[in-house]
């Protein structure tokens, strides 16, 4: 089953790229959902300081897909992952509106059973609560690799979100590039996020406290 | 005087093997030495290397891993620089190391981890812990000796993983020897060398110079830079040896290098053009006085400096980066070599002064060395044969460091012989790694050294603190190496013979850069730490056949796993945090022990086969193939080690072929073709070159 439905994302991914009018396309697999290519290409990173600007692609785990309306859990744009918790940190952001918050984990994403309360952050005035790095020197989500100019989800990070309305969710990126090859190459464009989720809609709290997937 | 006593002690006890043994480590604290211009001769007594008929005899006694690179070798295939020669060696491959520099590896030991020599005297001038071989040249070298595993217990630092000997010829007939060659090749590649020997009585000279010249290669078609641009080099040795008696002989080596390369960069936009030079020379002094048949000794004086600058200037002649790097060795030592009852004894002490001065440091820093040592080499129960080295290095600065050494070799039966030896060696911190300040504005990052660190850190704004700083205050410790060797020689006939090797080396307290913080202008800023614990081991296995004096084949192979002990330790324990990314479903997957490949840059597997046919008494045809396995430059899936996951380089192997002819007595030439298939891999691997074609023709006159 697992089998099928890598072959299936993989054609998927190979027939979004050629068209690119048609992604989002969703596969459930029990309750671990892929997403495909969502697309938050439209930034532009200033060599100089670093600062990446643009349009922010919201994305709802209640609803599966992008939204437009202001009940969104978690946006991209570019290599920024930003949460609807806390506060902006830049006039061309999204207002926050909810109570997301987000850390990220280390493991096997089934593995993660257990939210750590305690560890989740919101977006705050000086950052995000997912560090921007662009992947430089690895402490976000994602590294970078200076020769081939390849930004990859780095493979052990699984990002855990409270989503606006608490409840609870866990997401890993696999892909960061519209090609359809799990090796891209120079020149594929970057900020299409490829990504594995389980949403929790129903609460369930173990005794420390701590929500369970 | 300390020293005299120091050997009366030694006399007085008319000592057998075991006491000598004893008390040797304490010996090495009395008197006095310095190299020789062998590392054989160390080993073993003076006379018995120099009479060539017994060298092989010799060097099958000797225990340590050791390889023997002839002349004739040399100049099979047409040999300019020590690059082309080494490279064809059994378990030692060159490589380009993260920095972009290329350097040597042996035993799965970085190119840092090598000392070389000629005639004794060291060669400075390392770019990033790493010697450029293209600039030795093999012009006039009658042998080049390596050892492999640390030999720091008689080179001390940087000769933990191994030392590399270049021998210069000598002459033996009376009267002057000119000898003139000259070498063309692929690329409008140049070489020619002229050498004058002179040899009457007491006095022996001997002049020569090589001069290079190549348009360089480019591998790359569709950008505006070439892979090598074009360069030239030339060489100049001499060498002269005067015994005032017969008990005082005096030798003098000096060398002068220089060589020019045009230096085309591009940055974003525009091309940079400039030039890089380099100029190096060498000063030594000897003075040896034989006591008698038994005993002699040696003072020894050297200096050498390296210095290389380049520069870059924009389209429109405007300075767009400019370099330098100038360093100094001053080195001076007595030695005194002596031999008692069979125990051969060498003994001495030295002082070394180093002084660098380069773009991008604080300050011109400067070392100190003080060294004693001292090396006892018998042969017990008439069978056994034993090496004992200690030496002791005090750097200001540092904790003094002892390198030990035994080695033993134990003769089965004539045809059969065991061989074993352990030791142990060391490597201080170099400049760069204590005094770098270098920022790169165009990228953003800055890296300082250790010794610099904390009070730029200090000094800075608003950065965030990734490591605490307060791991900065103390100094950088010395790299250190235990190594255990184990090979067995068998002799199964006159012309066949295998050799195997089995070798250990762990290192710890490597140096590596890391991240400590990140500053306001989001730069990262990295510094120096001793992080590593590494180990490498496997076997190396050489045979020789020969078929009377029609032909001959020898085959090299080397078996290599190295690995990083913290890395395998966590993957072992299972608290590890290594992942990798399933290459199917892109979801991660969590590492086993089975999955991490090891070290960088290390192929599991080298090999050889070399093949020399005589046509007749005049002609000969030499053929080798290198092969090297997969191996990986960088770790390409962002978990920070080398997993089977990450994208290798393909394994590769390459094939030459030479032809000789000597054409009268004094006569001779050659013609041939390297890298016969034109292997090349662009993207990965800038130091091979396509297929290269040789043609050189040498005269003696006498």
């Amino acid at each position: 089953m697992q089998k099928l439905n890598l072959i299936l994302s993989v054609l998927m991914l190979f027939f979004t790229s050629c068209e690119k009018t048609s992604n989002n396309d969703i596969i459930i697999d029990e309750d671990v959902i892929t997403f495909v290519e969502l697309n938050a290409s439209q930034y532009d990173v200033n060599i100089l300081d670093s600062l990446v600007t643009g349009k922010f692609e919201k994305f709802s785990f209640l609803e599966g897909d992008t939204v437009i309306h202001d009940n969104w859990d978690v946006a991209f744009s570019g290599t920024t992952i930003i949460v609807n918790g806390g506060d902006r940190y830049s006039v061309n952001q999204p207002e926050r509106t909810g109570n997301a918050a987000v850390y990220i984990a280390t493991g096997i994403m089934s593995n993660i059973k257990i939210v750590d309360i305690n560890k989740l952050e919101q977006d705050n005035a000086s950052g995000p609560a997912i560090i921007d790095d662009l992947g430089i020197s690895e402490l976000g989500w994602a590294s970078y690799d200076m020769s081939t100019h390849i930004l990859s989800p780095t493979a052990g990070k699984v990002l855990v979100f409270r989503t606006h309305d608490n409840k609870y969710a866990k997401m890993e990126i696999l892909y960061f590039y519209d090609s359809p090859t799990p090796q891209p190459f120079e020149g594929d464009y970057g900020g299409f996020y490829t990504f594995n989720y389980v949403y929790q809609s129903d609460l369930l709290i173990d005794e420390n406290g701590n929500a369970m997937f | 005087m300390e020293s005299s006593s120091g050997i009366s002690v030694i006399f007085a006890k008319n000592l057998d093997l075991k006491q000598s043994l004893f008390i040797f480590p304490l010996l090495s604290f009395f008197t006095v030495f310095s190299q020789s211009d062998s590392i054989l001769t160390e080993n073993k007594l003076n006379e018995v290397i120099i009479s060539s008929t017994k060298t092989n005899q010799t060097i099958h006694e000797l225990p340590i891993p050791i390889t023997i690179i002839s002349e004739k070798e040399v100049q099979e295939f047409s040999a300019n620089k020590l690059y082309d020669v080494i490279t064809q060696q059994t378990g030692i491959v060159s490589v380009t190391t993260k920095t972009g520099t290329e350097g040597l590896q042996m035993q799965g030991l970085d190119a840092s981890y090598t000392t070389f020599l000629i005639d004794g005297f060291p060669i400075i001038g390392r770019s990033f812990g790493t010697l450029d071989l293209n600039r030795i040249s093999v012009a006039d070298i009658e042998r080049i000796e390596v050892v492999k595993g640390p030999s720091s217990s008689l080179y001390g630092s940087n000769a933990l993983g191994g030392v590399i000997n270049l021998i210069s010829k000598k002459q033996i007939d009376e009267g002057p020897i000119i000898s003139a060659s000259l070498k063309h090749a692929t690329y409008n590649s140049t070489n020619s060398s002229l050498v004058y020997k002179y040899k009457e009585g007491a006095l022996h000279i001997s002049n020569s110079f090589d001069y290079y010249k190549t348009d360089g290669y480019d591998l790359i078609d569709t950008d505006l830079l070439s892979t090598v641009n074009p360069y030239s080099n030339y060489t100049f040795r001499s060498n002269l040896k005067y015994a005032l008696s017969d008990k005082l002989l005096l030798n003098t080596n000096g060398h002068y290098y220089k060589q020019e390369q045009i230096n085309i960069a591009a940055d974003s936009s525009s091309l940079l053009k400039g030039e890089s030079s380099i100029k190096e020379w060498s000063l030594g002094t000897t003075a040896k006085y034989m006591i008698n048949a038994n005993f002699f000794q040696k003072l020894e004086i050297y200096k050498t400096n390296y210095r290389a600058d380049e520069f870059l200037n924009t389209e429109n002649g405007a300075l767009y980066e400019d370099n330098y790097f100038d360093h100094t060795l001053l080195q001076f030592g007595m030695k005194s070599s002596f031999n008692y009852k069979g125990v051969n004894n060498i003994i001495g002490f030295g002082i070394t002064k180093e002084e660098l001065s380069r773009r991008d440091f604080s300050s011109n820093p400067e070392q100190d060395l003080k060294f004693i040592y001292g090396q006892l080499d018998a042969t017990a129960f008439n069978k056994l044969n034993i090496i004992l080295g200690s030496r002791y290095d005090n750097y200001t600065n540092y904790t003094p460091v002892v390198s030990n050494k035994l080695a033993l070799g134990i003769p089965i039966t004539n045809k059969i012989q065991l061989n074993g030896s352990v030791g142990t060696g060391f490597k201080t911190p170099d400049f760069r790694q204590k005094y770098f300040d270098f920022t790169n504005s165009t990228i953003g990052y800055i890296v300082l050294g250790r010794d610099v660190a904390i009070d730029r850190l200090n000094a800075m704004q608003n950065i965030e603190e990734i490591v605490p700083f307060s791991e900065l205050n103390s100094p950088l410790k010395s790299e250190t190496s235990l190594n255990i060797n184990f090979g067995v020689k068998y002799n199964l006939l006159n012309n066949l013979s295998f050799e195997l090797n089995l070798f250990n080396n762990k290192l710890k307290d490597l140096i590596e850069w890391k991240l400590v913080a990140i500053d306001q202008s989001n730069a990262n800023i990295y510094s120096y730490f001793n992080v590593n614990q590494v180990e490498t081991k496997g076997l190396e296995f050489n045979s020789t056949y020969t078929k009377a004096n029609n032909w001959e084949i020898k085959f090299g192979y080397q078996l290599l796993y190295a690995s990083d002990t913290e890395v395998v330790k966590d993957i072992k324990n299972g608290d590890s945090d290594y992942y990798a990314r399933d290459p199917e479903t892109l979801t991660s997957i969590k590492l086993n022990k089975e999955d991490y490949f090891g070290l960088f840059n290390r192929s599991r597997h080298m090999g050889n086969i070399k093949f020399n046919y005589h046509f007749n008494d005049k002609t000969e045809m030499n053929t080798i193939v290198t092969y090297r396995s997969k191996y990986a430059i960088s770790d390409t899936n962002g978990n920070g080690i080398l997993d089977i996951y990450d994208t290798f380089i393909d394994g590769y192997s390459l094939c030459d072929l030479g032809i000789s002819h000597q054409i009268s007595l004094l006569k001779s030439c050659q013609i041939g073709v390297k890298n016969i298939f034109g292997f090349t891999n662009p993207e990965f691997i800038s130091n091979i070159t396509g297929r290269l074609y040789y043609m050189s023709f040498k005269i003696n006159f006498k």
